[in-house]
């Protein structure tokens, strides 16, 4: 798809508790998803089967709260009930999946691939959220509500 | 035991915003012009494969009986921005295999009467409940171009002036213009570093091809079909260093080429999905028209110009010709056949012999594409 021009208003989550919500489950200690015990691939969810090998079990495991920036953008246009700029960014948590979070940093400029970031949870918006991390892995950002 | 099929004839309507104008209107605009340009009644249709992303429930139906194309079987695929070249490949597959002749692909969108603004992203779906959308996705693409190849804001500008300024040559056009570099960099930032200019517009169009097996008596201006192929996205996680798509690009991209006995350098004439700048930079490069991370430098040599050795999105491409979702797959196949057939009149690569058509649907977080169609046609009777 791609097309591109105003904004809307309709809210993009799915209501709260309504055990639809698709976003990963982000906490300070880290992303929590799946691992295959098998191949030892890791992912988001914990499907019955490893969309690897085909094993099963997929247990749960915690990744991160560290990772490495793939890639980043800023959203600078209205989506949805959303009020830009957004500050995102493709993160690969370590010994984990690559994840899509936003981040909590300094500037609006998009955060240069390589670069280190610490899980800090979830925002208000229930959107998993990261700051820079420096070279000790703590992280310069907090929630804020 | 498969047949050799070609495209008969190809029709679209105009591509733009028209919400005024009634699916039905533009459904007829574009397969009225398909059967008279095929010389196939609507009553010799055998079957029907349609694509169409946000059309209502039954629009195939709805729209093609006014036509007379009733009491046949018609199929109504989704797969995202490929919805009508995934028809078009399941047309040609249906006919390559005797079950049909004179089979109707036909693709159609009208998405003014869906939103107003951007497509919205799916709150089912992991990022796009985060407000992530395409424009994000390709800004992502984008960066991550800059940082490890090089590409320069430059680069990506020069595919909006190039397929803006080639749509000037195409009257049912929704973008066409002549801008510079400057303007497509000063316009509206969308999503870094993508900006306004380098995003394509909703749109509102149909369009059709009938395919049938090849060597129709009499008719010279039939189109062959070398292959077409289709495969829905592999996993795009961590273990992937190439930009979402590259991958499934290139896989899809060389079964075609394999199967249609053609490399990329036979090529004279490419549709591809530049629904962003950096969409025709990366797919050029899973095409194999140069290295990765040389996609950059191949625009910037002019080489993907009409002029150059491989013209591409000589219709203006997504950006410019126009991008409704389940229609543009089909536009893009029309496009092809005019070239190939020498009747492109402002827009026409001389002597194109070889022309290629790709197609990406995407939006399904974790996998590398929803879906993507490669076909490869060819001139009809050795047109030289």
């Amino acid at each position: 798809m791609g097309n591109m021009s105003a904004g809307g208003d309709e809210p993009l989550q799915a209501p709260a508790g309504s055990g639809r919500d698709p976003r990963p489950d982000a906490t300070p200690e880290g992303l929590k998803g799946g691992r295959c015990v098998a191949c030892g691939y890791p992912m988001l969810y914990r499907p019955p089967l490893c969309p690897a090998c085909g094993a099963s079990p997929v247990e749960a495991a915690t990744f991160g709260p560290l990772g490495t920036v793939w890639s980043s953008t800023v959203l600078r246009v209205r989506v949805a009930d959303r009020k830009p700029p957004a500050l995102l960014a493709y993160v690969d948590f370590d010994e984990g999946p690559r994840a899509l979070v936003h981040v909590d940093g300094p500037g609006d400029q998009p955060l240069l691939p390589g670069a280190r970031v610490r899980l800090l949870g979830r925002d208000d918006r229930g959107d998993p959220l990261v700051t820079p991390a420096d070279a000790n892995g703590h992280g310069a950002g907090s929630l804020r509500s | 035991m498969t047949a050799s099929v070609s495209v008969w004839g190809v029709g679209t309507s105009r591509f733009a915003r028209q919400p005024d104008t009634p699916p039905r209107e533009l459904a007829w605009q574009a397969v009225a012009e398909a059967l008279i340009d095929a010389e196939v009644a609507p009553a010799d249709v055998e079957a029907v494969y349609a694509g169409t992303v946000f059309g209502d429930p039954g629009v195939t139906t709805r729209t093609l009986q006014h036509l007379g194309i009733t009491g046949v079987p018609i199929v109504t695929v989704e797969n995202a921005c490929a919805s009508g070249t995934t028809a078009f490949h399941e047309a040609r597959a249906a006919v390559a295999e005797g079950r049909y002749e004179a089979v109707l692909a036909f693709g159609i969108e009208t998405m003014t009467a869906v939103f107003d603004g951007p497509i919205e992203p799916l709150a089912s779906d992991p990022e796009g409940a985060q407000g992530f959308a395409m424009p994000s996705l390709y800004g992502m693409a984008a960066h991550r171009y800059q940082h490890c190849y090089g590409v320069t804001p430059e680069q990506m500008a020069l595919v909006a002036v190039k397929n803006r300024r080639h749509a000037l040559g195409n009257p049912r056009a929704q973008h066409a213009g002549e801008f510079t570099v400057e303007q497509i960099l000063d316009s509206r930032p969308i999503s870094d570093p993508l900006t306004l200019l380098q995003c394509c517009d909703i749109s509102d169009a149909a369009a059709a091809a009938v395919l049938g097996p090849a060597g129709r008596a009499g008719r010279a201006s039939d189109v062959p079909v070398r292959a077409s192929a289709l495969a829905s996205g592999q996993a795009w996680d961590h273990t992937s260093d190439l930009v979402w798509g590259w991958q499934l690009v290139s896989e899809v991209a060389a079964a075609a080429f394999e199967n249609a006995g053609v490399g990329p350098e036979d090529i004279d004439v490419l549709e591809v999905h530049d629904a962003f700048t950096i969409g025709e930079i990366v797919t050029t490069e899973a095409l194999g028209l140069c290295e990765l991370g040389g996609g950059g430098a191949l625009v910037e040599s002019g080489r993907t110009s009409l002029g150059g050795v491989h013209p591409v999105n000589p219709s203006g491409g997504l950006l410019a010709r126009g991008h409704p979702l389940g229609a543009t797959g089909l536009g893009q196949i029309a496009e092809i056949v005019w070239q190939l057939r020498g009747d492109a009149e402002g827009r026409q690569v001389d002597g194109a012999r070889i022309g290629v058509v790709e197609t990406m649907g995407g939006g399904t977080a974790g996998i590398d594409g929803n879906a993507c169609v490669v076909a490869v046609l060819e001139a009809p009777g050795g047109r030289q």
